[in-house]
């Protein structure tokens, strides 16, 4: 099933363009790279996705499950099976981080139609992921991301997502910043979250991960807009020469 | 009607209230109550010319009449039921109830006190006793203080002898259950700590649904040398009542006193506590979170006097405005020429989720000693649209989502009380608030 596409979409930020006609169809069971220079537009498609403010679309149509995304708001998004690790997890101060994955559990059940879930399952399913993820358990009782390392900060999306179960996971530069074990740990939580019916789009500047998640197609980014695809060689081919050769074709 | 009464009018109706009980009156009292009343014939109703009432006058307190509850007709049986089902501390504690103008103290709160300690009500104090009510209270003060004096009656005192260390916490609840109009309560509590002497208070101010009061409240509190005193107040009446508490505070040499406050309720709620440092080395951590809903006055009054050298003054609030209300923080420091190696800092920051709600937070300092380390600030703000983003990206509703960022705001004051109950009782009238705000908000904008 064609769970994600994207066509000729244009998206200005402060009246500047940034993304200049993207394509983009991805189907449920699929992995797709997005790789690319710095400041090509790879997290602003990203956010535009999520639903972010101050995303200005101005042609182009996003069609998730069938249904007009751009339309829905953020949350009805996120209900409806949409998920962004970002780029830069943002800090919540005096928000414990149980009460809010709980929250935001709870808010997709409710979406469903299904009751809350009561604090013990709930933190019986959490504890498992923790173990799975390799995460301190300290980390839920302090704020969400507050005063996080960098890593944990990705980690705890990872977590997120691993709760939520998304349809489509859009991770953004999740692997940034991981040290060579948490990197580890990390592509084998998205691994475990591979499936035929969840479709996945990992925004990346290094291979490593994705010789840890193999990808179905990988594609650049550059200038707005993406300026090739291809297999999982064509990320090793970016790892040899750079982008350089690719921003001279698309110039 | 929207006549005004004038406090000379108050003088009489409160005159005609002690009169038939003079004669069982402590010497003290009787000449507290004349000093009021004389100063009531002479008082005005504060209004924004003066410097402390700048920015909310209290005409708008004048315009219903409050009867004035009879403060001394003997405790009933009642009164210790009602108000037992709002403590919050737990077993042992030492349980003070102040219900619909009757004082209880409960005979197992006495018969815990440890040698030492003492509960009385103030028509207990004998003549001679000292400190009395009034030292730091004056009924010249301003016209409530005046009135209080008036009709003082209600009340009670918690004195603690040298070295005296309660364990358990003492637990006051004032509480207005309602009855035929509105009604002036004024109660009075005196809190004496001995040299060394420590003890926690918890104190509540609720008035049940639609019950409307005034109520004119006034705490004067003595710490002696090395005392320490924990202090929690959560005030919480209903939209029909107005509030006024003045506290005043005076620390010996080396004592201590850490105050959290929690001011909801009340449709007019005022707050003034003031510091004075009597002797070096003392410290005070007072902190506290105030709401402004919809119509809402909430006013914050602090004082802190730095009169003599190597003290310790840290004050903080702060406030969410959920409605188009409006919420003062007026924080003063005073720091005296002889009041070296003083350290006064004053915090004021305020969440602003209504649009059309005022705040007015204007801390200020008067520093005359130059071997000092102080500070004030105050921040006026809104929720953080990127983290507003983060939360609903998770799926979660922006009413929700405004709820948890402004508990989260608050935190840092709420973690300041350990009583899960008490906290549970703050945590979801604040969530009412804000849900019932934030839904009327998102109604607005679609
Ligand atoms: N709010 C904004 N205001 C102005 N410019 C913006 C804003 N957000 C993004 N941009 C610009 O849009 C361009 C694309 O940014 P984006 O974050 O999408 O790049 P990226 O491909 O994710 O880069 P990186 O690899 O460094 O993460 C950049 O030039 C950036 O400066
Ligand atoms: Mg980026």
């Amino acid at each position: 099933m064609n769970l994600l596409q994207i066509q000729d979409l244009h998206v200005a930020v402060e009246g500047k363009p940034i993304l200049e006609g993207i394509d983009l169809s991805l189907c449920s069971g699929e992995v797709h790279a997005i790789m690319g220079p710095n400041g090509s537009g790879k997290s602003t498609l990203a956010q535009v996705l999520a639903g972010r403010e101050g995303y200005a679309v101005t042609r182009g149509t996003v069609r998730f499950m069938g249904k007009d995304l751009l339309a829905m708001s953020i949350e009805e998004r996120a209900h409806a099976g949409l998920f962004l690790a970002m780029q830069y997890p943002v800090e919540l101060p005096g928000v414990n981080n149980v009460e809010f994955l709980r929250t935001a559990l709870n808010a997709h059940r409710a979406a469903r139609g299904e009751p809350p879930l009561d604090a013990v399952s709930f933190l019986r399913r959490l504890r498992g992921l923790l173990e799975q993820l390799k995460l301190d358990e300290r980390l839920l009782k302090r704020d969400v991301n507050s005063g996080f390392s960098g890593g944990e900060k990705k980690r705890n999306e990872i977590l997120q997502m691993a709760l939520l179960q998304p349809r489509l996971a859009i991770l953004d530069e999740t692997d940034s910043g991981l040290d060579i074990d948490a990197l580890r740990i990390v592509a084998d939580g998205v691994n475990a979250m591979r499936s035929p019916e969840r479709g996945m789009l990992l925004i990346t500047h290094y291979q490593r991960l994705l010789e840890y998640v193999r990808p179905d197609r990988v594609h650049v980014l550059a200038g707005g807009r993406i300026v090739r695809s291809g297999g999982p060689e064509l990320a090793l081919e970016l790892e040899e020469k750079g982008y350089g050769w690719l921003l001279e074709g698309a110039a | 009607m929207n006549t005004e009464i004038s406090p000379l009018e108050y003088a009489r109706s409160l005159q005609a209230l002690g009169a038939h009980e003079r004669q069982r009156l402590p010497d003290w009292m009787q000449t507290l109550r004349a000093q009021g009343q004389k100063a009531l014939t002479q008082a005005q109703i504060p209004d924004r010319k003066l410097e402390s009432w700048r920015y909310a006058g209290a005409q708008r307190l004048f315009r219903s009449y409050f009867e004035p509850a009879a403060p001394l007709t003997a405790a009933d049986e009642h009164a210790a039921t009602a108000a037992a089902e709002w403590y919050t501390a737990g077993e042992g504690v030492l349980r003070i109830a102040l219900v619909d103008g009757h004082l209880h103290l409960s005979p197992e709160t006495l018969a815990r006190l440890p040698e030492g300690a003492s509960v009385r009500p103030l028509t207990a104090l004998t003549e001679g006793a000292s400190p009395l009510p009034g030292e730091l209270v004056p009924p010249g003060r301003d016209l409530f203080a005046a009135m209080s004096a008036a009709g003082i009656g209600l009340g009670f005192l918690l004195e603690l002898a040298d070295d005296v260390q309660l364990s358990n916490p003492v637990e006051v609840v004032y509480l207005w259950r309602g009855g035929e109009g509105p009604r002036l309560l004024q109660p009075r509590c005196l809190l004496v700590l001995g040299r060394n002497a420590s003890a926690t208070l918890l104190e509540q101010h609720l008035g049940l649904e639609g019950a409307a009061c005034f109520s004119n409240v006034v705490s004067e509190i003595w710490l002696g040398e090395g005392a320490h005193l924990t202090h929690l107040q959560y005030q919480g009446q209903n939209a029909a009542s107005q509030h006024l508490c003045v506290e005043a505070l005076r620390l010996a040499t080396g004592s201590r006193y850490e105050g959290t406050r929690f001011a909801l309720g009340g449709a007019w709620a005022r707050n003034e506590i003031e510091i004075d440092f009597a002797g070096e080395g003392a410290a005070v951590d007072l902190a506290g979170l105030f709401t402004v809903g919809k119509g809402q006055l909430n006013d914050i009054q602090t004082r802190v006097r730095h009169a003599v050298p190597g003290c310790h003054s840290e004050v903080r609030f702060k406030s969410i405005l959920h409605g188009a209300g409006r919420g003062v923080m007026d924080g003063q420091i005073a720091v005296a020429r002889d009041a070296q190696r003083s350290e006064a800092h004053l915090q004021s920051a305020n969440l602003m989720l209504a649009r059309d709600a005022e705040i007015d937070a204007r801390p200020t300092l008067e520093i005359l000693a130059d071997d000092v380390q102080c500070s004030h600030g105050a921040s006026v703000g809104q929720l953080d649209p990127l983290q507003l983003y983060y939360l609903r990206s998770r799926g979660i509703d922006t009413v929700t989502a405004t709820r948890l960022l402004a508990m989260g705001f608050a935190r840092e004051i709420l973690q300041r009380n350990p009583y899960p109950i008490l906290t549970g009782r703050i945590e979801q009238r604040l969530a009412d608030a804000l849900v019932a705000a934030a839904a009327q908000e998102v109604n607005a904008d679609g």
